[in-house]
């Protein structure tokens, strides 16, 4: 399980470094997003985003094909209750990171247009300060059934 | 005169000495008692599945998780049946047997019947997603002291939000709370919790 994870997480890491630019601001560990659930309209992503500038930097989300919509979501509980407010844009702190996770901060991803399987690459486009940056989120199940995803990786 | 009064005014002290030991003694052991017994919360309720009734009495396990939300949530909701999915994939088949999960979607205008069943079996192939009416809904709810709040968000392209409870429940046969974990993020706890009551 662990060792799948790692994989996973090292192939996001790769396949990103390859499309890195230089004058990037912001860089995306662990970028995801859930394969969309049968019987909803929605899926969330998470990723740990660093900011390594000297300066606080804000992060858009623009779109992701094939998604209808996307929009940057944070949860919050508000009297008992978990409650998901629209948010403009994240702020990542210089020299800092912003992690989305669940519960917290997320990207939203409304209805695609066609269907999304496992071990897909979605690129997900960002305005950062303003500027666009493309981020390559890996589509993952919502549960991992360890021998299959053995079998699909080696 | 005095010696008249004085008597039986001992007897009686003594009588009401005796009296008021029994009487606090009882009730000193009745207050023992209510502090040992947490009030019970929670009990059978109907609720439709693929828009038949369907009742918790006639579905009961011996251990039976409940969690409360909406199909359409795409962070808290799916995170936390996920988390209970892989718990219960460490199951043998005969704990299985003994243990479910009911999921039930607060969304009555928005959540189809088939769809909420279809939504909580992908996460594992026997989890039970559960609708209602606008009643049965609010009965539950507030049966096992959830809550939720159907909030508009015309920034959204979802157009709304529910704001809801976070929290999985923990029924035995009768469907009493014997325990609940609240912003379930680790299938270990769910495993734990279970392996522990059953
Ligand atoms: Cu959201």
């Amino acid at each position: 399980m662990k060792n799948i994870m790692f994989i996973g997480l090292t192939l996001a890491t790769f396949s990103y470094a390859k499309d890195k630019k230089l004058a990037e601001l912001l860089s995306f560990q662990d970028a995801r997003i859930f394969v969309p659930s049968k019987g909803s309209v929605a899926t969330a992503g998470y990723a740990v985003v660093n900011n390594k500038s000297e300066k606080e930097v804000s992060l858009v989300i623009s779109k992701a094909e094939p998604f209808k919509a996307v929009e940057t979501h944070m949860t919050v509980e508000k009297e008992g209750r978990m409650a998901m407010e629209k948010v403009d844009k994240f702020l990542i702190p210089a020299n800092g990171s912003l992690e989305l996770k669940p519960g917290g901060n997320h990207i939203m991803l409304f209805e695609p247009s066609r269907e999304i399987k496992v071990n897909e690459e979605i690129k997900v486009e960002f305005l950062v300060d303003g500027q666009n940056q493309e981020v390559p989120f890996k589509t993952i199940p919502r549960v991992s059934t360890p021998k299959k995803e053995e079998t699909h990786h080696h | 005169m005095e010696f008249t009064i004085r008597k039986p005014s001992l007897k009686v002290f003594v009588v009401a000495l005796l009296c008021a030991t029994f009487v606090s003694g009882v009730l000193l052991f009745s207050l023992i008692k209510m502090a040992n017994t947490t009030p019970t919360v929670g009990g059978s309720f109907e609720l439709k599945y693929r828009g038949a009734e369907w009742r918790f009495l006639d579905h009961n396990k011996r251990l039976n998780l409940l969690y409360i939300g909406y199909a359409k949530c795409p962070d808290v909701c799916p995170m936390s049946l996920s988390v209970v999915a892989q718990a219960f994939l460490k199951f043998s088949e005969n704990e299985l047997k003994q243990i479910q999960l009911l999921f039930l979607s607060v969304d009555y205008q928005n959540d189809k019947p088939d769809d909420v069943a279809d939504y909580a079996a992908q996460f594992f192939k026997d989890f039970v997603g559960l609708t209602g009416t606008k009643e049965q809904i609010d009965f539950v709810v507030n049966l096992f002291g959830a809550s939720y709040l159907m909030e508009k968000n015309p920034k959204s392209y979802i157009g709304y939000s529910i704001a809801h409870t976070d929290k999985i429940f923990f029924l035995n046969e009768k469907g009493e709370v014997i325990k609940s974990i609240a912003n379930p993020r680790s299938d270990e706890q769910i495993y734990q919790s279970v392996k522990q009551l059953l």
